[in-house]
């Protein structure tokens, strides 16, 4: 009993664990979208200013989400997870898995219908156009961090008197 | 013949005594934590009942405070220790 405890991370709050999820899928949304977009209506002037202000905009949200969720403590969980977690922890963790898993499925089962639906001048598109990059960059940005946001936003809050 | 369930039956509470116990000995969650090789947040959780320990867990709580799994854990609320000791209402 006498042994000295590391003092506990501190632990984010649901709510600013919501605003950091939403920030990450706000982000990866944006260059989704701006991607998908960019295939059905190639933009010119103007337009094409805007979607690249929102495209890069969206990266940096996707960006600073991503690091965010990446930090074990901003999840509960911790430092070196993989060894250090308790049983609840590894069963919130197996569970967020499972549900990114399904959202991961579907996602791509949409887009691959997306791409059977849209015709070659879309695939043509997608190779000789900068649009791949950005659906290659949600998928990239989405496989890693999706889980971490999946738990980031289930976990629930601390007493008020637990963060002690 | 196995009748065929419409679905899966919702987990039912899981009550506990942890708060009382801890306090008893004048534990910290972390202490507890320590004690039995959990995150202190785990601690946590089982007091509100929104976690329920395994069968392990569970044994690991009953061998440190010395009780039978069923005084400190149970499916029915559990009446407070005033009434089991005295009898009052």
């Amino acid at each position: 009993m006498n042994a000295a405890l590391s003092r506990p991370r501190p632990f984010p709050t649901r709510s600013s664990r919501h605003r950091t999820v939403l920030v990450y899928a706000v982000g990866l949304g944006a260059v989704l979208l701006v991607s998908l977009l960019a295939l059905t209506l190639p933009p010119q002037g103007p337009v094409r200013w805007a979607m690249l202000a929102v495209y890069g905009a969206g990266i940096l949200c996707a960006v600073v989400g991503g690091w965010l969720l990446a930090r074990p403590a901003n999840l509960g969980l911790p430092q070196g997870y993989a060894q250090q977690m308790d049983e609840r922890q590894r069963e919130q963790v197996a569970q967020a898995m499972a549900t990114s898993y399904r959202i991961l499925g579907l996602l791509i089962i949409a887009l691959f219908l997306g791409f059977m639906w849209g015709g070659d001048e879309a695939m043509i598109r997608l190779r000789s156009t900068q649009a791949g990059g950005g659906i290659a960059f949600t998928l990239l940005f989405l496989i890693p961090f999706l889980p971490n946001a999946v738990l980031a936003w289930t976990e629930p809050d601390l007493f008020p008197d637990m963060d002690q | 013949m196995v009748a065929k369930a419409a679905g899966r039956p919702a987990t039912p509470t899981l009550y506990n005594r942890l708060p009382v116990l801890r306090a008893e000995r004048g534990l910290s969650r972390q202490d507890l934590a320590a004690a039995v090789d959990v995150n202190y947040q785990t601690i946590g959780y089982l007091e509100r009942g929104e976690y329920a320990p395994s069968l392990d867990l569970a044994l690991r709580l009953s061998e440190y405070f010395g009780l039978p799994i069923e005084a400190i854990f149970s499916r029915t609320p559990f009446t407070p220790l005033s009434t089991t000791v005295y009898g009052g209402s």
